[in-house]
């Protein structure tokens, strides 16, 4: 039997990268190919088609990054501190990823017309809704329902404005709506 | 002989527009431009090109849509209520499609960033303009006696500023009831 010759979370890895910077539809199976030097057989053969890839990329994603960045909303800490180290986790730029998020940057190109991509948007943000919640709760914060709601727009807003800002531009947006939020 | 074509260039922009704000710019090639626009894809290459139609695009987004609504909510003698309008309005345009997919400008904020020294360029002219419309109708609601820290007001716009861009990722899984709250919410901070 030929075994697989490829490690799949490097191909995916690889694959978010490209996507990310080159937009989803953008990018064809052939781009694919180039970027991950892995041939069109093996990809299909593996993940079906271009969707599967995308498919397992955010998984992987989540899995990774995201997962953990939501992990940050359970920590026995002041609710500003806490929001602060949760949405800023997202603005570091690093050599593999851009300052954003991912499934953020794929569902505003394609949930609009997807209903898959459209479903893992609402889990995500319903996700990070009941991080924020249960950390205004525990620390006994005001209107801990409305203001999730606010908190859970800021990181949509955060994730899309934040981008074209200066890091310092960024902390200032962050800080002067954290404190408008929670005083 | 030379080609002439059938429809004028600010009708060609207004066509492209549409183009990429569904599709946004990386995945529009210039064969789809071409084709959208039914022109030759020798226009698109050595003519009209995609960047430029792509900018001209922002443009006339800022030009005729953006800017009019911005100067009715400068004119608005309704204080905080014109802002609670407007946003009820972009949601309305974005549930019915009027919008075809979030603002325009938004989106290319998410895909090409600061890319694009150009494009960039419209945006500080774009968000400049959206600021300085929030700060005139706050400065009305401080009047109206509806703000309670006028000395907050700098603050409050660049928090609605961002407002645009939460709920261009929010309309997309959200019902419009739940959308009217979150502006709701959003707004009662102010006050």
């Amino acid at each position: 039997m030929r075994h697989k010759e490829f490690n799949s979370n490097k191909v995916l890895e690889d694959v978010i990268g490209l996507f990310w910077r080159n937009g989803i539809t953008a990018c064809s199976i052939k781009d694919i190919v180039a970027e991950t030097n892995v041939n069109r057989f093996s990809l299909y053969k593996e993940f079906e088609n271009k969707e599967g890839i995308l498919l397992k990329a955010l998984e992987l994603y989540y899995s990774r990054y995201t997962s953990k960045q939501i992990a940050i909303l359970n920590q026995d800490k002041p609710s500003k501190d806490v929001l602060k180290e949760f949405y800023f986790s997202y603005l570091i730029e690093n050599s593999k990823h851009p300052a954003g998020c991912f499934m953020i940057h794929t569902a505003s190109e394609l949930a609009d017309h997807n209903t898959v991509i459209k479903q893992q948007l609402d889990n995500y943000i319903k996700e990070i809704e009941d991080g924020i919640q249960g950390l205004l709760e525990r620390n006994n914060e005001n209107n801990s329902k409305t203001n999730t709601i606010r908190l859970s727009g800021l990181f949509c807003s955060s994730m899309c404005f934040c981008l074209i800002q200066s890091p310092k531009e960024r902390l200032d947006y962050l800080n002067t709506s954290i404190d408008l939020i929670l005083n | 002989m030379a080609h002439t074509l059938k429809s004028t260039y600010p009708e060609l922009v207004q066509k492209a527009q549409h183009l990429f704000w569904v599709k946004g710019y990386k995945s529009v090639s210039n064969e789809d431009l071409a084709k959208h626009l039914n022109v030759s894809v020798s226009t698109i290459y050595n003519k009209y090109t995609k960047e430029m139609l792509f900018l001209d695009a922002l443009d006339s987004y800022v030009v005729s849509l953006s800017d009019p609504i911005m100067c009715q909510i400068r004119a608005s003698k309704n204080g905080l209520q014109s802002l609670k309008d407007f946003f009820y309005m972009l949601i309305e345009a974005l549930l019915d499609k009027t919008f075809p997919r979030s603002c325009i400008m938004v989106n290319t904020v998410v895909e090409l960033r600061k890319e694009n020294r150009e494009v960039s360029d419209i945006y500080d002219r774009y968000f400049s303009n959206m600021r300085n419309s929030y700060i005139a109708v706050l400065k009305r609601a401080v009047d109206m006696g509806e703000i309670i820290h006028p000395e907050k007001i700098e603050q409050y716009a660049d928090y609605i500023v961002g407002m645009i861009f939460g709920i261009s990722i929010y309309y997309k899984i959200k019902s419009k009831e739940e959308l009217f709250q979150y502006i709701d919410g959003h707004l009662a901070l102010i006050q």
